[in-house]
């Protein structure tokens, strides 16, 4: 499941439990990681196309699933451009121009900022637990390491734009190794890849997210977490158009 | 009464053929007027027909025109230059360089205009449309098609970006490009002549386009799709927002109005495959140069042209078969009205021939009668189609669009002699073909009964 905000990817800051989790308790765990938690990270996303070749440096905010900011460093021609979501509405803050834009309901689909992530992959906030109906299918060791496979398919009124997706997390700590995303006719369409565990604010978390579209081997985005920040303390008018165009 | 049959009297087989057609055609022709109302009931049948068939060939001829004229000289041209991978699959990186556009340009008598396109997001204040950005080169566009006529408000004045300060008076400033909108876009955006849009893009190099642009001019109808998205800019203004410095998707090539589509296209084709840079050119992922008509880009209106022909055949047929029902009727009562009178021809020696000729001469006259006055009340109806039009526009103030192609509120027609002159043998043969049955009725009269009819 991509995270609604980039900051939190699942799987992190779980629990082991005495017992193996049941498919629905490893879902509950990571809806529940999202509610509430605020976060503050800064990430360089790595985008590469057949076209062209681009990495930025972002710094990001969050609060729970409804709000996120996120605001472009480097490099200098899109450094000030920032998004904001509340809800299922996205603007983005364009400084060259000074101007705010709404992105309509019909671009959700279009890509964000140039990469293999969509607007769409940034506003749904679909839960584990109310979309989807998983099963552990596998449990077991590949490529040397013990995981757990998890197959979950959306249940029939929810409203989401995946026909299935395949999750594998360790067995060790619950991180989360791959997500593999399959449309309506249960064809896989991309594949997120996670990688380099490290420690940020006492978690361990994939520092590393790569996206890849099955249709174009060559293309990816990745994102590397450069600092990530749980629970920082939030100004309460952050995620408002003010803030947007404010700093 | 042998003088009524002039020359019966003087030879066995009334004479030579043509003395016998003339005399026939004599009783024939008098037979017409003996009974004027039902002569001339049945002659209006025929005229309305033909009038109705001329007039709407004329209307259709001149509405194809209109779509061939607005598909052709107001966006597509007579061809069209791209590369493979553009037509196939809209991909952006499928360019056309600088230097063959002019190579091709060389050999054409009219500039060849230049365009490049992309999707984008528009925005005015919290109201946003996704847009369908079409850049063109000033200077050449309005050589090649007609677009900058087709404005409902402002001008096509997309030269020179003026200079604004959105950041405030102590910021560099920023260029404001002037843009041409379709209508319905406007209304989406709620933008005016002289209003401020915001179009967001993905960028060439993958970075996040955007500028500030004036909207100095809006569109009327063109095609659904690109009234409610267009935006209309020049290529300098495009290449600002898309970090796309050389290149174009598309050259639109009109031809002279005294050559053909084939041989413009078989020069073009030559020109290119005399530009040395072709073969590197094709191995890149864009795909080979592809040159192609305007029917070959918008086959569905080359179809229905085509086959109007067959339409409108079958409806003649249909027209002239009802309107020729009269005649059917009128010959079937003239003759058994005439019973007695035709039974003193036969006893007289007309023969059952000559008897048939003549009434299918009687028909023949009245159809010709008809197809006189009917191709002229025909012509004139459609001449005064072709000067004043119909006017739709009290109903249709913007005209409506079909199948992609926008008709103007007023529709021209225009009168071909040949589809008259075909008129006239179609109704001729329908109406001669249906009155053979009947004639031949009255070869069948036996004298002696007739007599005592």
């Amino acid at each position: 499941m991509l995270p609604a905000v980039f900051p939190l990817p699942p799987g992190i800051a779980w629990v082991r439990g005495a017992e193996p989790p049941t498919a629905a308790e490893l879902m509950r765990r990571m809806d529940e990681l999202w509610r509430g938690d605020a976060s503050h990270a800064r990430m360089t996303m790595q985008v590469r196309t057949r076209n062209y070749t681009r990495s930025m440096t972002l710094e990001s905010w969050s609060r729970g699933k409804e709000h996120s900011l996120i605001r472009i460093l480097s490099p200098k021609k899109d450094e000030g451009i920032a998004t904001l979501k509340v809800s299922d509405n996205i603007w983005n803050y364009l400084p060259n121009i000074n101007r705010v834009t709404k992105v309509p309901a019909s671009m959700m689909g279009g890509a964000w900022m140039g990469s293999h992530f969509t607007n769409d992959d940034l506003v749904r906030e679909s839960s584990f637990e109310s979309d989807y109906t998983s099963t552990v299918t596998f449990s077991g060791e590949r490529e040397g390491v013990r995981v757990y496979e998890i197959t979950s398919r959306p249940r029939p009124d929810a409203a989401v734009v995946w026909g299935k997706l395949v999750t594998v997390l360790t067995q060790e700590g619950l991180l989360p190794v791959r997500t593999e995303y399959f449309d309506e006719s249960e064809v896989k369409v991309r594949v997120m890849t996670f990688s380099n565990p490290v420690k940020f604010s006492g978690r361990l978390v994939p520092s590393r997210m790569e996206l890849r579209p099955l249709d174009k081997p060559e293309e990816f985005t990745a994102i590397d977490y450069e600092a990530l920040e749980f629970n920082p303390a939030l100004p309460e008018n952050l995620f408002s158009l003010q803030r947007l165009q404010g700093r | 009464m042998a003088s009524m049959i002039p020359g019966a009297h003087r030879s066995p087989g009334l004479g030579s053929l043509p003395r016998r057609l003339m005399r026939l055609g004599f009783l024939a022709w008098r037979n017409v007027w003996r009974n004027r109302t039902r002569s001339g009931l049945t002659a209006a049948a025929l005229v309305a027909g033909l009038t109705l068939m001329i007039t709407a060939q004329a209307l259709w001829e001149g509405m194809f025109r209109q779509m061939t004229a607005f598909a052709t000289q107001l966006s597509i041209g007579h061809l069209q230059v791209h590369r493979a991978e553009y037509v196939e699959n809209q991909d952006f990186y499928a360019l056309l360089p600088d230097d063959l556009a002019a190579r091709l340009e060389r050999e054409n008598p009219h500039p060849i205009a230049p365009r490049l396109y992309a999707a984008g997001l528009a925005s005015r204040g919290d109201l946003s449309s996704g847009a369908m950005i079409k850049a063109v080169d000033p200077v050449r566009e309005p050589q090649v098609t007609r677009l900058h006529q087709h404005l409902r408000q402002g001008a096509m004045a997309l030269s020179e970006p003026r200079l604004v300060h959105p950041r405030g008076k102590d910021r560099p400033p920023v260029p404001q490009y002037p843009v041409v909108i379709g209508p319905a876009l406007a209304r989406n955006l709620n933008a005016d002549l002289g209003a401020e849009i915001v179009l967001i893009t993905q960028a060439a190099d993958g970075s996040i386009g955007n500028g500030l642009f004036e909207v100095v001019g809006i569109l009327r109808p063109v095609d659904p799709a690109f009234d409610r998205m267009g935006v209309v800019m020049s290529i300098s203004a495009y290449r600002a927002l898309m970090a796309l410095e050389q290149g174009v998707h598309e050259l639109v090539v009109k031809i002279d109005a005294a050559g053909t589509l084939n041989e413009a296209k078989t020069v073009l084709e030559r020109a290119k495959q005399t530009w040395p840079g072709l073969g590197a050119l094709e191995t890149d992922p864009g795909g080979p140069v592809r040159i192609r008509t305007w029917e070959e880009i918008n086959p569905s209106l080359a179809q229905m042209l085509a086959n109007s022909a067959v339409i409108v055949g079958f409806f003649a047929l249909i027209v002239f078969s009802v309107s020729s029902l009269g005649m059917v009727n009128t010959i079937l009562m003239s003759v058994h009205e005439r019973r007695r009178e035709m039974g003193v021809l036969l006893a007289l020696g007309l023969g059952r021939k000559g008897m048939v000729v003549m009434v299918l001469l009687e028909s023949f006259f009245l159809a010709l009668i008809s197809a006189v006055v009917g191709s002229g009340t025909g012509i004139a109806l459609s001449l005064y189609l072709e000067i004043q039009g119909l006017d739709w526009s009290h109903w249709l103030p913007e005209g409506m669009d079909f199948m992609g192609i926008v008709f103007e509120p007023v529709t021209y027609g225009k009168l071909l002699p040949e589809q008259v002159v075909l008129s006239v043998v179609l109704m001729l043969g329908i109406t001669m073909a249906a009155a053979f049955i009947p004639s031949w009725r009255s070869a069948r009269l036996q004298p002696a009964k007739a007599l005592h009819a």
